[in-house]
């Protein structure tokens, strides 16, 4: 499961582009620095984990679809391929390897989630 | 439109509504939301909202402002707490669509009622009276209401994978649940009135409890057990993730008092059917925020963010999937 839009640079994007506004309100003000700040943070978790996550969710795929492409996006679209066509049901082995990547995203994305 | 526009526009409505001696002291506008606009109506009687359609966009299908009057009458009624509606705005010159309702009290906003040292009993009973409210709600029949339209769960997979698949990301997770949910529908066999958004944020809380359910936007006829799901999925739990009802309740304590005010059986993998469609929901709708933002539509850094939050719905998704592959039942046994 890759990572989402928007991407590192599209989210450093938004934040310049708040931050270049003139303030109009200083409560609603308030709210969007913090959002912009959170968004500062996540992009540096991302930069400190994403190549350790890609390989992490390279290998997971590589085992679940008995594939040895490497290309991620590409065992992506197979995976999606496989469980839309009916061929991968859903089962333990499917979902125990899907979430074992969705904790490493939240890592990046929001580590104080995982119960 | 500015409030003197408004106030001009409504003092006939009002005098109409609440008698001729009844002037309107103050117009404010609260929220500029993007399918609506809400107004504070202060009067020599009573406080007043209107609502009026914005005309913006918004994720699915809104009913319009009309048939949402309509509707939270009807549930009003049938003895759910919502604002009494006084007046239907259709087609008016300077207002154009809305309604005229009684301003209730209370609290909406989800961090202070699940804080709030003054409502901690408030929220020990909480999901009893969120059951009762929605088995009176549940208890309208789709031929009382004919003018709303029928989003089942087959209806509301394909509208949402539409979608999905319009932002073009090839995400596993969400495949495999519009998968699973597509291959699972529970049988409804009589569909009924649902809000459609029933969750912390669309109730006003008072220290006696739920004093009024908000936001009738999103209502439709369709399976009843899709409120009671919506209300577990785990983003309207808020800082309470162990909660598993709303950031106050347990699933248990739902069900049984629903059983109870309702007079029927809840199967507890229905409900789960239904907490695993409304996170699938709230997944697409995270991703229609943040595109509507990477589509210049509406340029805003929150909605940015919001898109990035698709990782906690895959985590939630894959919780419950997990549950289900490995035969677990949904009480947790």
């Amino acid at each position: 499961m890759p990572l989402n839009r928007p991407t590192q640079d599209e989210l450093l994007e938004a934040v310049a582009e708040y931050l270049s506004q003139p303030v109009v309100d200083t409560t609603a003000d308030r709210f969007y620095r913090r959002v912009a700040c959170n968004v500062v943070e996540l992009v540096r978790r991302e930069q400190a984990l994403q190549s350790g996550f890609q390989n992490n969710e390279r290998q997971h795929l590589k085992l679940l679809l008995a594939d040895d492409e490497d290309s991620v996006i590409e065992l992506n679209r197979r995976l999606h391929q496989a469980i839309a066509s009916g061929d991968l049901p859903l089962s333990p082995t499917l979902t125990e390897a899907l979430l074992a990547i969705a904790k490493l995203k939240l890592d990046i994305d929001n580590p104080r989630y995982a119960l | 439109m500015t409030p003197a526009t408004v106030q001009e526009a409504l003092q006939p409505i009002v005098a109409d509504a609440l008698g001729p001696e009844c002037r309107i002291d103050q117009c404010r506008r609260l929220t500029a939301g993007a399918s609506a606009a809400t107004w504070w109506v202060g009067t020599t009687q009573q406080p007043l909202i209107l609502r009026l359609e914005a005309g913006g966009e918004q994720f699915g299908t809104g009913v319009g402002k009309t048939v949402e009057a309509k509707t939270q009458q009807a549930a009003g009624d049938a003895g759910a707490p919502v604002a009494k509606v006084f007046c239907i705005l259709e087609d008016h010159p300077q207002l154009g669509n809305g309604y005229l309702m009684q301003a209730l009290e209370g609290e909406s906003l989800a961090p202070k009622i699940l804080k709030a040292p003054e409502l901690e009993a408030v929220r020990a009973g909480l999901t009893r009276q969120c059951a009762e409210a929605l088995a009176k709600i549940h208890s309208i029949s789709s031929a009382e209401l004919p003018f709303l339209p029928l989003q089942d769960a087959a209806e509301q997979l394909d509208s949402l994978q539409r979608i999905h698949h319009s932002f073009g990301e090839t995400l596993p997770v969400f495949t495999l649940a519009f998968r699973w949910l597509s291959d699972n529908i529970p049988p409804c066999p009589q569909p009924a009135l649902v809000h459609g958004d029933f969750r912390l944020g669309n109730f006003l809380i008072t220290e006696q409890g739920l004093n009024g359910i908000l936001d009738w936007e999103l209502t439709h006829l369709g399976d009843p057990m899709e409120d009671l799901g919506w209300l577990c999925v785990r983003a309207w739990r808020f800082n309470r993730p162990d909660k598993t009802v709303g950031g106050f309740g347990d699933r248990h304590q739902l069900i049984e008092a629903y059983e109870q005010a309702r007079g029927v059986q809840v199967n507890p993998e229905h409900l789960r059917y239904w907490e695993l469609f409304g996170t699938l929901k709230w997944g697409v709708i995270c991703q229609y925020q943040a595109y509507s933002h990477l589509n210049n539509q509406v340029r805003s850094v929150e909605r940015a963010a919001i898109g990035r939050r698709v990782a906690e719905t895959e985590y939630d998704m894959l919780q419950l999937l997990n549950a289900i592959a490995h035969n677990i039942n949904a009480e947790g046994k």
